[in-house]
């Protein structure tokens, strides 16, 4: 049993300072100022200050329980450390108002303006303004250490209530557009000012909306959690299928109703997931570190446009979308394996070089002047709407429902046969894979029944929506299906240790082959749907940085977990945005990527594993064979102690 | 001459196994014929009196020299760092842009010495810019990677993309996101002089001079100081080194501060000659500066400078090269090419019919491609012109381009690697 | 240096665009005096709108209730790289903003500028999030946005135009300046062209040719060489210059190309160098265009070329490289001297308020054209919007762009603005400074040495 200090108590104070102090230096203090969350209380520049002194007066108290020991029961000494913590926090920022007031810092720090002093002592002025920075820190940091005081259960309810109140604040235009679609006019202009800030009456409204339910229902949720735990583990896989049936289906529908803001930050996180699909095959499964992963959504951007555009500068077969998308799949095969042959026999970082500069070859292709005439150069393609001609669909619906029966008997009988012997299955999977190709395919030739040819319009974000999600639903199909195949199950092998894989008799040129032109395919849809999407492709969307952030998706989300980078891709990207796609907090722009940076070394330290991190790891982490799972599983167990 | 026996061993072979030793030895003939194609052309048209001018030449080395250099620099830290860790630290290139932007601060502030007494000045800049290098370079190693000491390297390899964009952006918020022009060079350095025969500014001799000086140093910090022998000693195996009383954190914590040190000299030199700094400045020199420490061979030191300054070097000399593929090829060298492409189909031939399975495929190659070598050089090539407009556009792909030719003969680097790493995937 | 240089071919253009803006506009008074602010009052229109009965257009009207702000958002670059262009432009429009003042009895609210992050992307995102501000009501009303000032970046307006377009919005944009988003000036309407789109920046096309013709006809080269860094707008612009250049009858010995992000530019001198050009063009921006002149000046060869910048280096921090002295820019005409703007300000007024918001100098070129947008939609709403006897303001959205397309010789900053049928509505006023002295930047930006107004040449 340890107990904190005062001494802590001023470590973690001087720690707040800093953060404070650099907060307010890099200007983001200020710059948030105009954006108000609660009218008139709290903006947004205050809220990136205040929650220092709050936060690590909580923490400072915190408790390491270890085992066989009675923690300390919370007490007036939380109070006591956290108010210590603030202290020091508010002096420190004390001591650089005075200096920014002193001396004129801003040939070198721009962000320290004449004006800052004022802000930061809430337009008190200087005196006043210091002793009223002192009592909130010490107010703040007290509260932060009373936090211990208050049991689990009002203080996790409390903690949503703020959440859902600044999650609303910030993401207003979402928010009120999903309300007015949903005919919910009225709660919209009652929530918002006109100016899309929340008033304090709708703040408190809020409260309540997340309060009642919650205690209402607080038995249910529980009772439904613990059913579904005790479930045998078939039962709780087919209750797993359901919803994820469900989700897609809901997203599906959802589209239709709930407008257009939505759809636009789904389909571009939709498009992330795509590729970070792909990629959690070549880096998750296989373990092969592609870092120019970004040329093949380039090579399927670029091969969607010039198939399907009118206005491609060369060869313009002008074909309708799905008959563009089999050669797709073949140019990007073709770039899988043109990439992936050459580093078959290179290792590790050799790998990773190798890729980049393949990545980076690839824009400098596309934006060559040489080769201007083919792909347009600096200034790109304009592409066309997607035409579907629905004699085509029907034509797919057909093959699709022969292929679902086919594939449907096959995984039927594959699996019966495998079950009477009682050994593992590989041939299932197939059967599985053509079934649910065929289902999609006749979903796909069904739901556009017309005759007439039929354009999906790259604004029309809920068509683009839709279509972004079938292929996310056939990529994550793919994916699922191929971890537990025998190309799964050989990538996982290669992953582990290429030597060893060899010696056991699997082929590892074609192993790895076959994950480089997977990943490549997934891409190559991820940017033929930009294409379409976009209307518009230029070499500078395919730089080294999204390769970067793909992979920072895969393995935020958990490396060779799908719903890891489901969750990976609607967190960084949805959330915060990608290197050239704003997220929901657009407020955040300037500072996306410093507060990126911060996630990731965060994330790295306490959580590596990430979000979600595979079953199939999480098993592999028992066996402590391999240094890396033995260390992911001794950070995990520091975490399961620290909890 | 292929015997029925020969033809029933390569039919027996493992296709994809065949197809890709083919696909590969056609992407190295290809790049191999491209780039003897490119300096063979070059050479012509130098012969035909239409090539560049002697001075002009002398610019494209002395410019890929300075440049390279400076890649070799920066190299020298990501070596390092792998050598005695074995990750790629993404956030080497922004310590040498925090050291780059100190020395502007410095140098700003010391404009009046900066013209008086420029060596002086000079000195306190390289001080600092070393100073600040180092204290980042130690910091991030503090706070983000010796807590993942042993943690497979994928792990360390996000947080340090992590660390990159956090002081990317961090420096943005400090001191801004406009470019900040260091003083102008006196005026000795902005003349040319002599030197070895080359027409020289002075500010490249001065870069090249200084790079060299450094490393010289570096090398014999390595190879004959105590501390040089410890980073040695846990570059090879870190228990072992452990174990001998070595200790371990410190001689980390040492080859981050030296590589920093490196970066902070790199990072003035860059700035004098290339004049302006700002936030991202960092980011494709460190990228290319890891390049070139693949590119001869990772890990080891004299490689890193070699491939800095051979990276230098294709970059500057590269589109010229490839422009000499505008020159017409007469009769005679296509009959030069079939020549030697028809040695490359006999040779290929011996391959096939002695070798073993593994370099069948290479030995087919021979032959498929030396076979189209005739055929190209007799027909095709001669009267044919390639003109390739805006080359230095590609100058960034030649330069992969050959790293990739590079690698895949040669997978360790132009020098191999030197201190040893295990082999982990 | 005078008249005689004028070729037939930037008049026919001209006399081109105007025929058919004529036609597109029916007859419109052409002989229309230069109004001066004080005319276009806001009291005239609310009296002839008065007493009729307001029928909306075929794309509906935005509602405005009595007291309630008129709302108007920006789409801007400012994040990124290229943040010291889209911010300048956000400071033109709050200027322009406060300058106006109320319009009808309305306060107009800017609300959150977006962030068009100078990508496909961003433009498309940014204008999503402007068209989720955008309410609709019964029988065509709606409430929101009834314009948007912006992109910054070409690209990012390619994504956004179309869903802008489509909503029945409008866009006016105050730097881009590539003939696809309009027209190639002889009456082919541009690849990205939409309804709604209008800009106050010039056309490519006018200032490749001034640079064209100023080469060709006053410095009498006959070689020359263009450099762009892989941007659609540089590349867009080094080929205006291409074409116009190789129209009269020089030749461009070498078009190339850097990349963002190269220092050494040694590769690119070479090239360059090889083909011998008495004149290089290099329309990039900073930090390659300042690698580009810095080694340029020492490449053999090159010691006797004369280089050419365009607005992408028309900054301060690039002018007052030593090397740059001799260089020639070419960019908009900023010699704004007394014109006056609607709102009655003149360009010193503006560079004035400008310093007290923003703290610095302005840092790009395009503030007063975005100025100039800005009051242009504004008067362009006071002119045409209905008042209802209660004080709402309904604005037909069809009406309104007629109104903008039918522009006149508006009153702006950068001076008289008429609008063609494709949305071209610059002064198309461009000049070339000479600049001499690194030390005297103020001075050269004064020293202009050629000027054309829509291709013809008015100084030289």
């Amino acid at each position: 049993m340890t107990t904190a200090t005062w001494r802590d108590a001023v470590r973690w104070g001087a720690l707040g300072g800093l953060i404070v102090v650099f907060i307010a230096t890099i200007g983001m203090a200020e710059s948030f100022d105009a954006r108000k969350v609660i009218d008139p209380f709290l903006s947004l520049g205050y809220l990136s200050l205040l929650w220092v002194p709050m936060a690590l007066g909580y923490r400072v108290s915190h408790r390491v329980v270890l085992e066989g020991t009675a923690p300390t029961p919370p007490g007036a000494r939380d109070i006591a450390l956290g108010a210590i913590t603030g202290t020091v926090v508010a002096v420190i920022l004390c001591g650089y108002i005075l200096l920014i007031d002193a001396y004129n810092l801003r040939e070198v720090l721009v962000n320290v303006t004449p004006t800052l002093g004022h802000y930061l002592t809430k337009g008190v002025g200087l005196p006043g303004g210091l002793a009223f920075v002192l009592g909130v820190g010490v107010a703040l940091g007290a509260a932060g250490g009373a936090l211990h005081l208050v049991p689990g259960r009002p203080r996790s309810l409390g903690l949503r209530v703020v959440l859902w109140i600044l999650v609303i604040g910030l993401v207003e235009l979402l928010f009120g557009s999903i309300l007015r679609e949903m005919g919910l006019k009225r709660i919209d202009s009652f929530l918002f000012n006109l100016d899309r800030t929340i008033p304090w009456y709708s703040a408190v409204a809020i409260g309540l909306a997340v309060v009642v339910p919650s205690v209402l229902l607080r038995g249910r949720a529980q009772a439904v959690r613990a059913r579904f735990n005790t479930m045998p583990a078939s039962g709780r896989r087919r209750v797993g299928f359901a919803l994820a049936a469900a989700a897609v289906a809901f997203g599906m529908i959802v589209p239709v109703n709930f407008g257009p803001l939505l759809n636009e930050v789904l389909a571009t996180v939709g498009l992330f997931m795509l590729m970070g699909l792909g990629l959690n095959i070549v880096v998750g499964y296989a373990g092969l570190l592609d870092l120019g992963y970004v040329a093949f959504f380039a090579v399927g951007a670029y091969s969607a446009a010039i198939l399907t555009s009118s206005a491609a500068p060369m060869f313009t077969p002008e074909l309708a979308f799905f008959a563009a998308v089999p050669f797709v799949i073949l140019i990007a095969a073709l770039a899988g394996l043109v990439v992936g042959t050459p580093v078959i026999r290179m290792r590790g970082d050799y790998l990773a070089i190798v890729t980049l500069a393949f990545g980076e070859i690839a824009r400098l292709v596309f934006q060559a002047d040489w080769l201007k005439e083919a792909f347009g150069g600096a200034q790109g393609i304009r592409v066309d709407p997607a035409r579907i001609r629905t004699m085509f669909g029907y034509v797919l619906a057909g093959v699709g429902l022969i292929a679902l029966i086919i594939g449907l008997l096959r995984w039927w009988a594959a699996r019966s046969l495998a079950r009477e012997r009682g050994d593992l299955d590989s041939r299932s999977a197939a059967g599985a894979v053509v079934a649910v190709l065929g289902a999609a395919a006749l979903a796909i030739g069904l739901a556009f029944p017309s005759f007439a040819t039929w354009t999906a319009r790259g604004i029309d974000t809920e068509q683009i929506f839709r279509f972004v999600l079938v292929f996310v639903a056939i990529a994550a199909f793919v994916s699922w299906r191929l971890e537990s195949s025998r190309v799964g199950r050989a990538w996982m092998a290669l992953r582990e240790d290429e030597h060893v894989a060899e010696a056991m008799g699997i082929n590892v040129v074609t192993a790895k082959l076959t994950a480089f032109v997977t990943g490549a395919v997934l891409a190559a849809f991820g940017g033929a749907l930009f294409a379409i999407k976009i209307g518009t492709i230029y070499p500078s969307s395919f730089r080294i940085v999204q390769s970067i952030i793909i992979l920072v998706i895969v393995i935020v989300g958990g490396m060779g977990s799908l719903r890891g980078v489901a969750l990976g891709a609607l967190v960084l990207i949805g959330v915060l945005g990608g290197p050239t796609q704003p997220g929901l907090l657009r407020e955040f722009e300037g500072y996306k990527l410093l507060i990126y940076g911060v996630l990731l070394i965060a994330m790295m330290l306490k959580r590596p594993e990430g979000l979600l991190p595979a079953a199939r790891r999480t098993r592999e982490l028992h066996q402590e064979e391999f240094l890396q799972d033995a260390w992911i599983k001794a950070k995990a167990d520091e975490m399961a102690e620290g909890a | 001459m292929t015997t029925p026996n020969t033809l029933r061993r390569i039919l027996a072979l493992d296709a994809p196994t065949l197809a890709v030793d083919f696909f590969l030895f056609a992407l190295k003939a290809m790049l191999v014929f491209i780039g003897s194609w490119a300096v063979i052309g070059t050479v012509a048209l130098h012969v035909a009196g239409e090539g560049l001018t002697a001075a002009a030449w002398s610019d494209v080395v002395v410019g890929g020299l300075a440049q390279g250099f400076m890649y070799g620099l920066i190299a020298l830290g990501y070596s390092m760092v792998y050598g005695v860790l074995g990750f790629i630290n993404f956030a080497h290139g922004e310590v040498f842009m925090t050291g780059s932007m100190t020395g502007f601060f410095v140098a700003d502030a010391l404009a009046g010495l900066w013209e008086t007494a420029f060596p002086l000045a000079f000195g306190i800049v390289i001080l600092s810019s070393v100073a600040a290098s180092t204290a980042v370079a130690v910091i991030i190693e503090r706070i983000a990677y010796r807590p993942l000491r042993g943690a497979p390297r994928l792990i360390p390899l996000i947080t340090s993309i992590g660390m990159s964009f956090f002081v990317q952006y961090a420096v943005r918020g400090l001191v801004g996101d406009s470019f900040r022009t260091y003083p102008v060079l006196p005026e000795g350095l902005r003349d040319r002089v002599s030197f070895l025969g080359l027409e020289i500014e002075g500010i490249r001799l001065l870069v090249i001079v200084v790079a060299l000086a450094s490393m010289a140093g570096l090398w014999m910090f390595v190879n004959r100081s105590r501390t040089g022998r410890a980073i040695r000693a846990v570059s090879e195996d870190k228990e072992i080194a452990s174990l001998m009383g070595i200790d371990v954190n410190r001689v980390v914590v040492t080859t981050f501060a030296v590589g920093g040190a490196m970066a902070g000299i790199a990072g003035v030199l860059w700035a004098m000659l290339f004049r302006n700094v700002y936030f991202l400045t960092g980011f494709l020199p460190g990228i290319k500066a890891f390049t070139a420490a693949v590119l001869g061979g990772i890990g080891n030191l004299l490689g890193a400078m070699l491939g800095g300054v051979t990276l230098g070097l294709i970059e500057a000399s590269g589109p010229t090269l490839i422009g000499g593929l505008r020159w017409e090829l007469p009769i005679s060298m296509g009959i030069a090419v079939s020549a030697l492409s028809l040695f490359g189909v006999v040779w290929g031939l011996r391959i096939v019919r002695n070798a073993t399975p593994g370099r069948l495929g290479g030995g087919l190659g021979y032959v498929f491609f030396g076979a189209i070598g005739v055929v190209l050089g007799l027909v095709v090539l001669p009267g044919t012109t390639v003109t390739i407009p805006g080359a230095s556009q590609l100058k960034d792909m030649i330069a992969f381009l050959v790293l990739i030719g590079v690698l895949m003969i040669r997978p360790i680097g132009l020098l191999g690697e030197r201190l040893a790493v295990e082999e982990r995937v | 240096m005078s008249r005689k240089f004028t070729t037939f071919r930037p008049l026919g253009a001209l006399l081109i665009v105007l025929a058919l803006t004529a036609v597109a506009c029916g007859d419109d008074d052409a002989e229309t005096t230069t109004t001066t602010a004080a005319t276009t009052t806001t009291a005239a229109a609310t009296t002839t709108t008065q007493g009729e009965t307001f029928t909306p257009g075929p794309l509906g009207y935005i509602e405005v209730a009595p007291g309630a702000p008129i709302e108007i958002r920006a789409l801007q670059a400012i994040s990124g790289e290229v943040a010291f262009l889209g911010q300048d432009q956000v400071y033109g429009v709050q200027l322009a903003i406060a300058d106006y003042g109320d319009v009808l009895g309305h306060p107009v609210n800017l609300g959150t500028v977006e962030d068009d992050l100078c990508s496909a992307d961003g433009g498309q995102a940014g204008a999503q999030n402007i068209l989720a501000q955008l309410v609709e009501g019964d029988g065509g009303a709606f409430t929101g946005p009834v314009g948007v000032i912006g992109a910054t970046c070409t690209g990012a307006t390619r994504a956004a135009l179309p869903l802008i377009s489509e909503a029945g919005l409008l866009m006016i944009s105050g730097s881009n300046t590539g003939p696809a988003l309009t027209s190639n000036l002889v009456g082919v309407p541009g690849e990205y062209n939409a309804p709604g789109f209008y800009r106050t920046a010039h056309n490519d096309l006018y200032q490749g040719g001034a640079v064209g013709r100023f080469a060709y006809d006053v410095l009498g080269v006959r070689k020359a060489a263009a450099i762009h860094d892989g941007d659609p707008y540089t590349d867009g612009l080094a080929t205006a210059f291409k074409d116009a250049f190789e129209a009269l009858g020089g030749e461009v010995v070498v078009y190339t190309a850097v990349n963002k992000g190269d220092t050494d530019m040694t590769s690119v001198l070479t090239e360059v160098a090889a083909g011998a050009p008495e004149f290089v063009f290099f329309p990039i921006f900073q930090p390659e265009g300042d690698f580009l002149i810095q080694q340029g000046r020492s490449t053999a060869g090159l010691e006797d070329v004369i280089w050419v910048g365009a607005d992408g280096v028309l900054t301060d921090s690039f002018m007052a490289l030593p090397e740059t002295a001799g260089m020639y820019f070419s960019g908009p005409d900023l010699r704004f001297g007394e014109n006056m703007s609607v709102t009655g300000k003149t360009y010193n007024d503006f560079l004035a308020a400008y310093q007290e918001l923003a703290g610095i100098s302005p840092t790009a070129a395009f503030h007063a054209h975005t100025y100039d947008a800005t009051a242009l939609l504004l008067d362009t709403i006071s002119q045409i919007a209905f008042v209802e006897a209660d004080g709402t303001l309904k604005i037909d959205r069809q009406g309104l762009r007629d109104a903008l397309t039918a522009t006149r010789d508006f009153p702006g900053l950068i001076g008289p603005i008429t609008c063609d049928r494709y949305g071209d509505c610059g002064s198309q006023a461009i000049s070339i400074i000479h600049h001499e002295d690194p030390t005297a930047i103020a001075a050269s930006k004064a020293n202009v040495v050629y000027a054309e107004v829509a291709g013809v040449v008015n100084e030289g």
